[in-house]
């Protein structure tokens, strides 16, 4: 047992310990691959700088398998960081025998992530970097509402009543 | 040579977190009752904040993570939660049930003009920042917004 999680309503433990491994920057391709495992990625997948820019957005280019792939790289969020987890000995923890634990570890990061598309140029349409603004949303949403601010729009609803 | 994905297991998932401080990068998911659908649903909690978890998915993908080809290109992400959202819907079922006093208990009633300020101060900052995610959401006026309230 890795670490003590008796507590109820813990199901998983998460170690986002700096990894050792920086990748800078992985990539999305648009098709599925069927394979997991080691392969020579960086000596055949080579991206280059097109020069070409749509709506401040750097398309970039490679190609896989015969086709052109155009690509976009978004840098995460400040604060935000990339993690590549590794589920470990599920199932192995005695104690939790009748509820699922896992344990996660972070085994290697990145900062950056190249979506890649087929038939369309990359713009600031697209899902994946569409899918970053819930960060900036929810960081809105959710930051905890100071005292000053609650008593502020109290005074404002009181006096539009 | 030695790679980061020598030894293992299973494939790995690709993860967007907050990057905790170094002191406390050790987090645990919380199974908390979701308040829209009333189910458990896994949160994440890290350095002392509550994040949920979110999966971005598209028919077909798949990743290179350095010189590794990982075939489910689905990508989690974590946003931060204000666990006041998931204590809301608790309180607000305790609060009607509750008898006003029992003793050495301390019991809080909800003030339902706060929580209603409370809400004014999320959409407050909501339309902050929507107009500056892009064009798309700028559609939004201000009329629209004041409306609901």
């Amino acid at each position: 047992m890795e670490r003590e999680a008796a507590t109820a309503g813990v199901t998983a433990a998460v170690d986002l310990s700096p990894a050792a491994v920086d990748l800078c920057r992985v990539h999305h391709l648009p098709c599925g691959i069927r394979q997991n495992g080691a392969a020579a990625v960086s000596d055949y997948f080579k991206p280059k700088e097109t020069g070409v820019e749509v709506d401040g957005v750097r398309v970039e280019e490679a190609f896989f398998r015969g086709r052109k792939l155009q690509g976009a790289t978004i840098a995460l969020p400040d604060g935000y960081r990339g993690y590549i987890v590794e589920k470990k000995n599920a199932g192995k923890d005695k104690q939790h025998l009748e509820g699922e634990f896992s344990n996660f570890k972070s085994r290697a990061e990145f900062q950056n992530i190249t979506y890649w598309n087929h038939d369309t140029t990359p713009s600031a349409e697209d899902p994946l970097p569409r899918c970053f603004h819930l960060l900036t949303v929810a960081n809105a949403m959710h930051k905890p509402v100071t005292a000053e601010e609650l008593a502020n729009m109290s005074s404002m609803q009181n006096q539009s009543n | 040579m030695a790679s980061w994905c020598d030894g293992m297991a299973a494939a790995p998932r690709v993860l967007v977190a907050p990057r905790p401080s170094d002191a406390n990068c050790q987090g645990n998911v919380l199974s908390l009752r979701h308040p829209k659908s009333d189910e458990e649903t896994g949160y994440l909690f890290v350095d002392g904040k509550l994040h949920e978890f979110n999966w971005f998915k598209e028919h077909f993908g798949s990743w290179f993570l350095g010189d590794y080809v990982c075939e489910d290109g689905s990508l989690y992400y974590c946003t931060l939660v204000d666990p006041i959202f998931i204590l809301l819907p608790i309180l607000k079922l305790h609060i009607c049930c509750f008898p006003a006093e029992v003793a050495d208990v301390k019991f809080f009633r909800l003030d339902n003009s706060k929580v209603l300020s409370w809400l004014c101060c999320k959409v407050h900052n909501l339309k902050e920042v929507f107009p500056k995610l892009g064009k798309n959401y700028a559609a939004q006026g201000e009329k629209e917004i004041c409306m609901s309230l």
